[in-house]
């Protein structure tokens, strides 16, 4: 349980003390000129009645965050983001923010449904008893986050079965986005043959009739085609679409096992974009 | 882009998307509970496995969610630059033979007298870390002589040439394994920004010497 009425001043210095350690730095400058009118609205927040420490907590940061960049003019969106509305489809993202040659700033973009994918991800990796998890696993899985260290040194195997959920969560977002009603009537096993049937397609060339620009003339009607699916058709994608369905193990080989995930991590998937979006 | 490339760099940015946001503090405290789940069961270990600038990353995450910190029992080290507050405030005191407070650092000595000191049998020195801008974590040891009236930093892991910067200024160059010192009242003078009264400390990697 924190103090809240003596830990505003520290609440405050935390939050620009690490914002001056990475590249917010100017919100570090802005907020330090301000750092005695943000305590005194730091605390205010605190002792508000009612509320749990967690939420007058987000709201404390957020209104940090708000003056802050009142005072500067809302230069965060523009100088810090590529941003992209939450409703946008991924495919959209995807071709804007890795079109382009490599080296494009990948890490400013924002990228929408991060946050289900994550817990997606925390949830399936970790499906037994946290308590007793693989350190391996845990360790990998943070250093995902943290820009430093030396990527090369950490356990390979485990970062590509990683980024392989990741893709796989994707997908499956999309595939629900598309085609929710059949999804959420029929459950895991409708998940498990369409996404085996749309990645066969898309490396087939199955999912948007080349002969033709009729949309009709596409893949269930042309309902697919602004899917990743859509997207992963074509010479240039197949390596990656090939790649992801060997990463997936739909076929449940047992060699590479830490590499590729494991039936328990992909039926854990089809449940959780289940729940969180039926 | 090709397709190994794809597939490598869109996990990473959607893992790089989450953490931006955490340190801006703009994910909720839920959810980044929730995602941190595996660090926060078994901290103690767990921490002591990670490499230490991911520790120190992840100490970051914690003082800008202490709500989260506080639920599981952890109390992360105070950060570098608060801890030479209190070293300033205390060698201040110290010169001048009594509490001696201006109006633009009330608030954050308020702050400052809930921080113990880390090094408590020497209590004045500290070490942290601290990242400098664009770089990876350094730890940085920093130790008070009386006798000589000076304050000394060291790098003592570094490789390379660090610029150490007081209140916005450059102060002194950090060369490895060799300590670099300050008079204290060049300390004093330097630490405190005269227009937000904080104490700032920045690192910033200088270009290796050519040969």
């Amino acid at each position: 349980m924190l103090d809240w009425g003596a830990d505003a001043g520290r609440f405050v210095n935390d939050l620009i003390e690490v914002w001056t350690q990475t590249r917010f730095k100017p919100l570090a400058r802005t907020a330090r000129k301000h750092r005695e009118a943000l305590t005194v609205m730091v605390g205010e927040v605190f002792r508000r009645k009612g509320g749990n420490d967690r939420k007058k907590a987000d709201e404390a940061r957020s209104e940090v965050l708000k003056y802050v960049l009142e005072r500067m003019k809302l230069e965060l969106e523009f100088e810090h983001f590529v941003l992209f509305k939450e409703a946008e489809t991924i495919r959209v993202v995807l071709e804007d923010a890795f079109g382009m040659a490599q080296g494009a700033e990948e890490d400013r973009v924002l990228i929408p449904r991060r946050q289900e994918a994550v817990r997606m991800i925390v949830r399936c990796l970790f499906a037994g008893p946290l308590k007793s998890a693989d350190t391996k696993d845990v360790v990998v899985f943070l250093r995902f986050f943290s820009p430093a260290g030396d990527k090369t040194s950490v356990d390979q195997d485990r970062t590509q079965r990683i980024k392989s959920m990741v893709w796989l969560a994707y997908l499956l977002m999309d595939l629900v986005r598309v085609d929710r009603e059949r999804a959420c009537a029929s459950g895991t096993g409708y998940l498990r043959s369409a996404l085996t049937n749309l990645l066969d397609r898309a490396i087939e060339g199955k999912i948007i009739n080349e002969e033709t620009a009729v949309p009709s003339y596409n893949y269930e009607g042309g309902k697919w085609d602004d899917t990743l699916y859509g997207w992963l058709q074509g010479e240039d994608r197949r390596p990656l679409a090939e790649k992801l369905r060997r990463q997936f193990n739909l076929d449940n080989r047992l060699d590479h096992a830490n590499r590729m995930l494991l039936a328990g991590h992909r039926e854990c998937l089809y449940r959780q974009v289940l729940f969180l979006f039926c | 882009m090709n397709g190994e490339t794809l597939f490598d760099k869109f996990p990473e940015a959607v893992f790089r998307s989450l953490w931006e946001q955490m340190l801006l503090g703009t994910l909720p405290s839920e959810l980044v509970s929730e995602v941190l789940a595996p660090l926060l069961s078994d901290y103690e270990r767990v921490r002591l496995v990670l490499p230490s600038e991911v520790r120190c990353d992840f100490e970051s995450i914690l003082r800008v969610y202490p709500e989260i910190a506080a639920a599981h029992g952890i109390e992360p080290l105070p950060a570098l630059p608060e801890v030479l507050g209190s070293l300033w405030t205390r060698i201040r005191r110290r010169k001048s033979g009594g509490p001696e407070v201006s109006p633009g650092v009330a608030a954050d000595l308020a702050a400052q007298s809930q921080t113990p000191l880390p090094v408590a049998e020497d209590p004045l020195s500290a070490e942290g870390l601290i990242r400098p801008e664009g770089g990876r974590p350094v730890l940085i040891r920093i130790a008070y002589e009386p006798e000589r009236q000076r304050l000394c930093f060291e790098a003592p892991s570094s490789s390379g040439r660090i610029s150490l910067h007081l209140g916005g200024r450059f102060v002194l160059t950090l060369r490895p394994g060799v300590p670099g010192c300050l008079s204290v009242d060049r300390f004093l003078e330097a630490a405190r920004d005269p227009e937000t009264g904080g104490v700032e400390l920045e690192l910033f990697e200088e270009e290796a010497e050519r040969m």
